[in-house]
């Protein structure tokens, strides 16, 4: 992190010539299947995993069922066809093939990756400081396994179960097996059957009823390999009462072609019991002519299931070529809450298409959506969301605000709500405002002697403010060096 | 009312619109009103008008074969009838009444600077009805419509908004078995006005879905639009309002404001108002809201000696009156009483 | 040397000519006031000072010290010393008032190549500036003019004005909006920037000001030239009289 961090502190300079910091390839051996998908790639990918055989049977059904879906179409989106059998549907480090036991087994090359992205591995590293809080538990996954879950005897003291979810499967198969697609149900639209049959790994997080997690977890996810997918699947479950804050980042190397990230994340919520996940996202949004990035279709989805539960999504995207994204909540117990809060930057030639789903189901639930849309360059931005209120949510509340930035007139910005309500004591509030970064506040901010470039970035910070303050502060400080080096070049 | 002879299958230009029935965009587009069950309803009867008014001029055969294709039933609602035109070259009233129930078509011009109001009555049902209206440079209309018949129907208001020009929308309306009013309104010219207003009170049962779309096609424009629904129990409003400001739109200004009260259990709401921005110079915002009346103005009115039922019944009015104006309003006011009027919970 | 001059200035604003050949000497611990009617260029010509986009010069020449100011951008007048009070301050949603004059402040100490002021001195010094112009600290917090009373909005121009320790202020109707009370308080913010190597160019309608902070010149500008220049007694003659027998 040091080296890093000090590249960033030296602010501007570094943005003159800067490329994607995290385009690095990681030069180890892999075992990566050959691209294709058919029925023995599930099978495979399960029997590598040695799947108990109500997975695979999972799996083949789910990709039986992929076979007739059709992708979805309603998007502001834009891309070729996707060619699924150009794609390889499993790749792991080679040295990982045995599996590591501990840090200390893991290929030395790989830890160098994750210190390059600034996420040191070493437990004792971390606890000296290295990174800015030693209260990150930290699971790494690369391409398509998870290398290594850090803190996991200080969070089983806690009875915290914080691992990758193919040792979940084998430890916890129970747990695995109920809350599975219970969320986000297997068929659910065309990225989550596909990940349903060939997902490879992910992060399983189980807090028992009154525990609160005593540190913020955290999943880095990197795509290394080339022409590979990568299909994981987070399950959270927090039993009645507990509490867990959830940090997940993402990176992959710079490549012409495009990659493609197909996740899936279900969140569980008992009675009283809440769950905070926040993101950022930093995938490779390919180059200033829109040549190679990553495709980032993703479904999340919570389910506040017990009484007076909440589940709370925090986004910062600024990367991808493509992102397609909508952290739902589905607002089952009465009292309920859901919240979302996101800011999605497209610069250059990216596309984003993203927003949320509140489902209110329970009585006075309540949900709140705040939205920070950026577009710069010759990007598409698009809010997208729905927000339900079903008969029985009686005293049920949403407040949405969107709002949107211009930075350039060859850019778009796109609000694109539903609010559809079927109870009368039910209060839905909307409002939507585009503006762009003023002439006359650009002068203010030079009239003070503020160079451009600065008070360009900082003016959208203060635009998306009421979003960086739901991040917890190691992320919230990453998140607004992302938007101005994502800026960069925006302003002419 | 006339016999529905045939199926809309028969109807000329039938098969095209089947060939478009499952695109993904007119899915989209019909999300909240069942075109197919609308589309069960038609006939094959051309309806018809007639003109009144002070203003002059003449309904004559239209030339123009206007482009309705971007509108599923346009391909086959305006193959249904022989358009009829109305060019407005004096200032005045213009009256526009249907005389026989079917579909129609009227091709509208006003010419440069000529400031005129055109008003549509409906002593006839009608199935389908396409309104094209092109201002000129400098032309003003006034457009007031009120439409009170139940039966299923589908409205085009397809409008060009000259340089200079401007256009006033008032629409209201009493929803029916499945009504849905599109509006394509284009602000086509510098300096292009326009200001819409709409209000909607469904009785139990009623169906009215407003689609509209306002497009900025050159810098300076300026849209207001505000559109008013109550439902009523088992009723169903929708409400799609897009603006959309197309690549060096710059100046633009619009604003979008939709709100709705739900009056009753098993009422339905649904809002979609929707921005598509190409410009960054640009001040375009929309607000909707879906609720309920206001518990506590309720309140006050009661403790000021009101019974409920006349507080429910002033503050819905209240709520509708903020969009109604022009000719119909003390009409449309006592038609939305007369709707809201029944189960009031 | 004089601190700032103003010679032969030609502007124009949206293609129409504003400016039409102002002279204007200021040296070092004076304060000047320009008074003139409605439309006569008195904004230009500050917007014109602090190198607003818009505003283009013509003819003529603007000098800080000797040196010509016109082909430098905003930030690096302001890093010269001039600074602009608004007269309609604007607003930056979400950024702090704050987080924005530390880093006016930062950018101002790496232009001069000072180490910037440490985060705890800063802030001690902007609450103290704020407790002079009776700001309570909770208005530091805010947004920048975010939904600031036009009162409110003035005084935090002065905060900036002392904050950043400019040498030459442009005042532009910073006493428009004010009430009695403000308008002392912005007028002792002002009275206590003032020193021997720095100078204040007041823009304003009002005699009233003038009654706090004492110029030591006054000038009538009128039609996009300075037609009459006198001392603080000038101002007193305008407000008896008007300005239609100086330009009749």
């Amino acid at each position: 992190m040091s080296e890093q961090s000090q590249q960033n502190a030296s602010g501007l300079d570094a943005l003159v010539d800067r490329d994607y910091e995290a385009g690095f390839v990681t030069d180890i051996e892999s075992d990566t299947i050959p691209p294709g998908l058919d029925e023995s790639v599930v099978r495979f990918i399960s029997k590598r995993k040695e799947e108990p055989q109500w997975l695979t049977e999972w799996r083949l059904k789910a990709f039986a069922h992929w076979q007739k879906q059709k992708p979805p179409q309603w998007a502001h989106v834009q891309f070729p066809e996707i060619d699924y059998q150009s794609i390889s549907y499993y790749s792991s480090p080679k040295s990982m093939a045995d599996g590591p036991k501990s840090l200390d087994e893991v290929d030395p090359e790989l830890l160098a990756t994750y210190d390059k992205l600034g996420i040191p591995l070493h437990e004792q590293e971390m606890l000296a400081g290295v990174i800015n809080s030693s209260n990150v538990a930290v699971d790494a996954v690369f391409d398509s396994v998870s290398v290594a879950t850090t803190f996991r005897d200080r969070l089983a003291e806690a009875g915290v179960i914080f691992c990758s979810l193919s040792e979940a499967v084998q430890d916890y198969p129970e747990l695995v097996q109920k809350y599975l697609g219970s969320v986000v149900p297997m068929t659910d639209n065309y990225y989550t059957t596909l990940n349903s049959a060939v997902f490879s790994d992910g992060s399983f997080v189980y807090i028992p009823e009154g525990v609160r997690c005593p540190m913020e977890l955290s999943t880095y996810f990197r795509i290394n390999e080339r022409n590979t997918g990568q299909f994981e699947r987070t399950l959270i479950v927090a039993e009645k009462g507990s509490y867990v804050s959830y940090l997940e980042g993402c990176t992959a190397p710079m490549r012409d072609e495009n990659q493609l990230h197909a996740a899936v994340v279900e969140l569980v919520a008992m009675e009283d019991a809440e769950i905070k996940y926040s993101t950022v996202q930093n995938w490779y949004p390919g180059d200033k002519d829109g040549k190679g990035g990553i495709y980032n279709f993703v479904t999340k989805r919570g389910a506040c299931l017990g009484d007076r539960s909440k589940i709370s999504w925090t986004q910062v995207e600024t990367g991808s070529a493509i992102t397609w994204k909508y952290p739902s909540v589905i607002l089952r117990g009465n009292d309920s809450v859901g919240e979302f809060y996101s800011v999605a930057l497209t610069n250059n030639r990216q596309q984003a298409d993203t927003g949320t789903k509140m489902i209110h189901l329970g009585q006075n639930t309540k949900s709140t959506i705040i939205s920070k849309g950026i577009s710069a360059g010759r990007s598409e931005n698009c809010y997208r969301g729905l927000v339900r209120m079903s008969p029985n949510a009686r005293g049920a509340r949403n407040f949405t605000q969107c709002d949107s930035l211009l930075i350039g007139d060859e850019c778009g910005a796109h609000t694109f709500p539903y609010i559809e309500s079927k109870t009368p004591s039910a209060t839905v509030e909307h409002e939507a405002t585009t503006s762009k970064v003023s002439d006359d506040q650009l002068f203010l901010c030079q009239q003070r002697g503020i160079d451009t470039e600065k008070a360009v970035a900082m003016i959208v910070s203060g635009f998306c403010k009421d979003v960086f303050r739901e991040l917890p502060m190691e992320f919230a400080v990453e998140a607004g060096k992302l938007l101005e080096v994502s800026l960069e070049g925006a302003v002419g | 009312m006339a016999d529905a002879m045939s199926t809309w299958e028969s109807l000329p230009g039938a098969d095209a619109l089947a060939a478009r029935l499952d695109e993904g965009r007119v899915r989209e587009a019909w999300k909240y009103t069942p075109l197919r069950r609308l589309l069960n309803t038609f006939s094959s009867e051309p309806g018809g008008w007639e003109l009144a008014g002070t203003g002059e001029a003449q309904l004559t055969p239209s030339p123009d074969q206007t482009d309705s294709a971007s509108f599923p039933l346009g391909l086959i609602s305006a193959q249904a009838c022989s358009p009829r035109q109305l060019v407005i070259s004096t200032s005045g009233d213009y009256e526009v009444r249907t005389i026989a129930f079917g579909h129609q078509q009227l091709n509208v011009f006003v010419e440069a600077g000529v400031h005129a109001r055109l008003i549509e009555r409906y002593p006839s049902p009608f199935q389908s009805q396409i309104i094209n209206i092109t201002l000129e440079a400098g032309a003003h209309l006034s457009h007031e419509r009120l439409c009170t018949h139940s039966n299923s129907l589908w409205h085009l208001t397809d409008v060009s908004i000259g340089k200079d020009a401007h256009y006033q929308l008032m629409h209201y309306a009493l929803g029916g078995d499945t009504q849905r009013f599109d509006c394509r309104i284009k602000l086509a010219g510098a300096h292009a006005t326009l200001l819409f207003d709409s209000a909607c009170a469904l009785a139990s049962g009623r169906h009215h879905d407003l689609t509209l779309e306002v497009v900025h096609e050159v810098p300076d424009c300026q849209s207001t639009i505000r559109a008013h629904a109550v439902a009523q129990a088992k009723a169903k409003s929708t409400c799609i309002g897009r603006i959309h400001i197309v690549p060096d739109a710059q100046r633009s200004n619009a604003n979008l404001s939709c709100r709705n009260l739900l009056l009753a259990d098993n009422a339905e709401v649904n809002a979609k108002p929707e921005l598509e921005i190409y410009a960054d110079d640009v001040r375009c915002a929309h607000g909707a809201t879906v609720g309920r009346l206001d518990e506590d103005a309720l309140f006050y009115l009661r403790s000021r000696g009101i019974g409920e039922r006349q507080a429910r019944q002033t503050l819905v009015r209240a709520f509708l009156a903020q969009t109604v104006k022009g000719d119909f309003a003390t009409e449309a006011l006592a038609a939305f009483d007369e709707a809201v009027h029944d189960t009031q919970n | 040397m004089s601190l700032l001059e103003i010679s032969n200035l030609h502007a124009d604003v949206a293609g129409t000519n504003i400016l039409k050949g102002v002279e204007l000497t200021i040296n070092a611990g004076e304060v000047h006031a320009i008074m003139g009617p409605n439309g006569s260029g008195k904004s230009t010509l500050s917007n014109v000072v602090a190198g607003r986009p818009g505003y283009t010069v013509t003819k003529g020449d603007v000098r800080l010290n000797g040196q010509s100011i016109l082909d430098m951008e905003v930030e690096e007048r302001a890093q010269a010393g001039v600074f602009l009070a608004f007269q309609y301050p604007v607003e930056i949603p979400g950024v702090s008032n704050m987080e924005f004059l530390k880093a006016s402040v930062d950018s101002l100490a790496a232009a001069r190549g000072d180490e910037p002021l440490s985060a705890a001195a800063f802030m001690k010094r902007i609450r103290e500036i704020a407790g002079e112009l009776s700001l309570d600290t909770d208005f530091l917090k805010r947004g920048v003019n975010e939904g600031f009373s036009g009162g409110e909005k003035k005084r935090n121009e002065i905060l900036q004005l002392l904050a950043l320790e400019p040498s030459l202020a442009l005042l532009d109707e910073t006493d428009s909006g004010l009430d009695i009370d403000a308008l002392q308080v912005v007028s002792r913010g002002v009275n206590s920037f003032l020193r021997e190597d720095r100078a204040v160019l007041m823009i304003t309608h009002y005699q009233r000001l003038l009654d706090y902070i004492k110029p030591d010149f006054v000038h009538v500008l009128s039609g996009g030239q300075i037609i009459r220049s006198g001392d603080a007694s000038l101002a007193l003659e305008l407000e008896a009289k008007g300005y239609g027998w100086l330009t009749q």
